[in-house]
């Protein structure tokens, strides 16, 4: 049974397997500034003072969380492409469809720290005579920053962990150079175990790091010992809505 | 009636003891080392500032918050702070039987109802007769009738809590306490959450209940039903009992702190 | 740049039946992996806040397990290297189902451990004053109130589940578009039959979402 595990073809291919995170943490983090800039944008659709635009944004947003990230892929990779006579680049392409769909995600996320403000804030700045402007980048943006900071961790695993899906139209990421190494050797349970070791210790750190940013952007305030203390549970936060 | 079984035991034998029960929470002491008997048929109050330690002592007796420390004696059975076994918790099973046992003899009614919102009236008071009592479904609605009828709740019986207004949720809960049969009745602040048009209702049935002969330990801020039912007043504060006595000896109390509790008490009353 | 034009729907139609087959297979596998997750999720959130650390800490880590490594990884794992070892061999749907229920299991915990807390002390409170044990104040108090609250983000995590449903295809399980893959090739029709399928899978999606969202607002009407 287990007395065949053989992990020296992993140890060989660390040179594959370490490209592989550097792509992943390349498109992660592209993916998930694109999100940011994205969901900011679906956000102030929803909070436009036009019905259409309105209208448009609470579309797109249900539309794009209904999309699995697979079937888009499939779609652009093996639909619109055919339907083109193009071809994708994968890591572009990929991007892309991270973003797309995060982004929605993003603007809830974005939309529940801006109802999360309470309004008197507002008042308050507009009060002591600020412009709706001036109000908006320096009193209401931290705040809702502060709040959605949480979440955004969440957003950012999860584009973590949806990288593996590009594995599937070709991205050279960590998941693509398990399979084809898996396939080389067959040795699928040593590369796949490796693999899910590897996901799992980034989604550690990079949680674990989030969550060193989010204390530090609470750094000001004076309760910020009296926020109620997190849970136990390593990814103890609440779920970001449907993913 | 609920004291009907106390009638073969000595009437007027202490019904519960408390020896230096103590509750700590972390390093603070909410309840310092304190003594109390309550004898069958008495009716004691407890009042005091907010924080004074009231409500925790009336926890620690049916331990829905265990005392840290002492013994208490109910019935004639020593019952002390449960072991904590943090490693396999279910080493304390045989513990908290007992002490599961000890809380269907004792009812509580507390200040914010806490009915169930799941049931309607009729499944609040009947969930307990069929759980700890062993009654069938049908013995146990009509019992928890009867109950609801006393109560002046026997028309809303099939009403969720979410359609009764606070007055007559607090009926409910009573209902569900007393259909136990319980030996002593706890009374948590009933009436601090109640609009001030219901809390008469509330407070006639718990001077009916005295009446009748229940042994009862309230903690309430109504001073005039304090004067009137109680044999006993305890005057509570910082987690000690600071003086007791009949009703009367509170007109002319001799801490200090009394007179201020009870000057205030009475400011707001006008 | 997309010949509209030349959409044709024929070719859809024709293949409607063996498509909506591979939709109800996707579905089914979404539906026994959170069936899988509704069941592992409860005894996991019991353990993950017991006092006792023997309990807490192998909840903790099946729940990082579960949360930290993408669903993809965990379906090669139990369908391809598990088998190379001899641990298990499970076919495309048991493997996808259990990869889905495992993942599920660990965002499962999570709803009932927040939909358990949210239920007031005070129940708790109450549930023990009238002599009912631990477990009877659990399974007739807690229980079904924080059925309640746990309602909508379950049905939430079964969109998540219907979504990686989708992936269970690489390992050969013959669903949507296992089925809009081979009909494509055959009758090169890829942008029809990626499209068709790609529309039926949100149209599930979304109605799974919407009806996530009426339950919420549904439910949050009547409580106190």
């Amino acid at each position: 049974m287990i007395a065949g595990v053989d992990f020296t073809p992993v140890w060989e291919q660390r040179g594959a397997l370490l490209s592989g995170i550097g792509t992943m943490a390349l498109i992660s983090v592209v993916s998930f500034a694109l999100s940011i800039v994205g969901g900011l944008i679906l956000a102030g659709m929803r909070r436009s003072r036009s019905v259409p635009i309105r209208v448009a944004g609470f579309v797109l947003i249900q539309v794009m969380r209904g999309i699995a990230l697979y079937v888009l892929l499939l779609w652009l990779f093996f639909g619109l492409a055919a339907a083109g006579g193009f071809q994708f680049n994968p890591v572009p392409a990929g991007i892309l469809a991270l973003s797309l769909l995060n982004s929605a995600y993003m603007a809830e996320v974005f939309r529940a720290g801006y109802d999360a403000v309470p309004p008197g804030q507002k008042e308050a700045a507009l009060a002591l005579g600020l412009s709706r402007w001036t109000w908006f980048r320096t009193v209401h943006l931290p705040q809702v920053v502060q709040v959605s900071l949480p979440a955004m961790g969440n957003v950012f695993v999860d584009i973590v962990k949806d990288t593996s899906v590009l594995s599937v139209v070709g991205v050279t990421e960590l998941m693509r150079e398990s399979q084809r190494w898996a396939q080389f050797y067959d040795l699928p349970f040593e590369f796949y175990t490796a693999a899910a070791a590897i996901y799992l210790a980034i989604v550690l750190v990079v949680t674990v790091a989030w969550r060193r940013l989010e204390r530090y952007s609470r750094r000001h305030l004076v309760h910020a010992e009296a926020t109620p203390p997190r849970r136990r549970l390593l990814f103890g936060f609440a779920l970001p809505g449907t993913r | 009636m609920p004291a009907g079984h106390d009638q073969d035991t000595a009437a007027g034998g202490p019904l519960l003891e408390l020896r230096g029960v103590t509750k700590r929470f972390g390093d603070t002491t909410v309840l310092h080392p304190t003594d109390l008997q309550v004898r069958r048929g008495e009716v004691v109050c407890v009042i005091g500032p907010s924080g004074s330690g009231k409500s925790t002592l009336l926890r620690c007796v049916n331990f829905i918050a265990p005392p840290s420390d002492g013994v208490i004696v109910f019935d004639g059975e020593e019952y002390r702070p449960p072991t904590p076994h943090r490693l396999l918790p279910i080493l304390g099973a045989r513990e908290e039987r007992r002490l599961t046992a000890l809380r269907s003899e004792i009812g509580m009614v507390f200040q914010q109802f806490n009915v169930f919102p799941h049931l309607t009236a009729r499944q609040n008071v009947a969930l307990g007769l069929r759980k700890t009592r062993g009654l069938s479904r049908a013995q146990a609605d009509e019992r928890a009738q009867a109950e609801l009828e006393k109560v002046g709740m026997g028309a809303k019986a099939d009403a969720y809590p979410e359609r009764l207004s606070g007055g007559q949720k607090q009926r409910v809960a009573i209902a569900r306490a007393l259909a136990l049969d319980p030996k002593l009745m706890l009374f948590d602040e009933a009436t601090s959450a109640l609009d001030p048009e219901l809390v008469a209702g509330i407070l006639a049935i718990m001077r009916q209940l005295a009446q009748d002969g229940m042994t009862m330990l309230v903690v309430t801020h109504e001073m005039r039903f304090a004067m009137e039912v109680a044999d006993r007043v305890i005057f509570m504060d910082h987690g000690r009992i600071v003086e007791q006595g009949p009703p009367a000896h509170f007109r002319e109390p001799e801490s200090e702190r009394t007179r201020a509790f009870l000057s205030s008490i009475l400011q707001e009353a006008v | 740049m997309v010949p509209v034009a030349a959409f044709d729907t024929s070719v859809i139609t024709d293949n409607l039946d063996p498509l909506l087959d591979g939709l109800l297979l996707t579905v089914e596998v979404a539906a026994a992996g959170f069936g899988i997750a509704v069941v592992l999720g409860l005894p996991l959130a019991l353990a993950g806040a017991s006092v006792s650390p023997l309990l807490r800490a192998p909840a903790t880590a099946w729940i990082a397990l579960a949360r930290g490594i993408p669903l993809l990884v965990v379906i090669f794992w139990l369908y391809y290297a598990a088998a190379q070892q001899g641990l298990f061999s499970l076919g495309d749907f048991s493997a996808g189902a259990l990869a889905l229920g495992l993942t599920g299991s660990g965002y499962m915990a999570e709803i009932y451990r927040s939909a358990l807390n949210a239920v007031p002390a005070g129940q708790r409170e109450a549930a023990a004053a009238i002599g009912l044990s631990r477990s009877q104040a659990f399974r007739l108090v807690l229980v079904p109130q924080a059925a309640r609250t746990a309602l909508p983000p379950a049905m939430n995590l079964f969109v998540m589940l219907l979504k990686g449903a989708t992936l269970v295809s690489v390992i050969g399980m013959a669903d949507m578009f296992y089925v809009a893959k081979l009909v494509a090739v055959n009758e090169f029709k890829p942008f029809e039959l990626y499209t068709a399928a790609a529309v039926l899978i949100i149209g599930v999606t979304l109605v799974a979402a919407l009806a996530a969202g009426v339950a919420e607002r549904w439910l949050s009407r009547g409580q106190r």
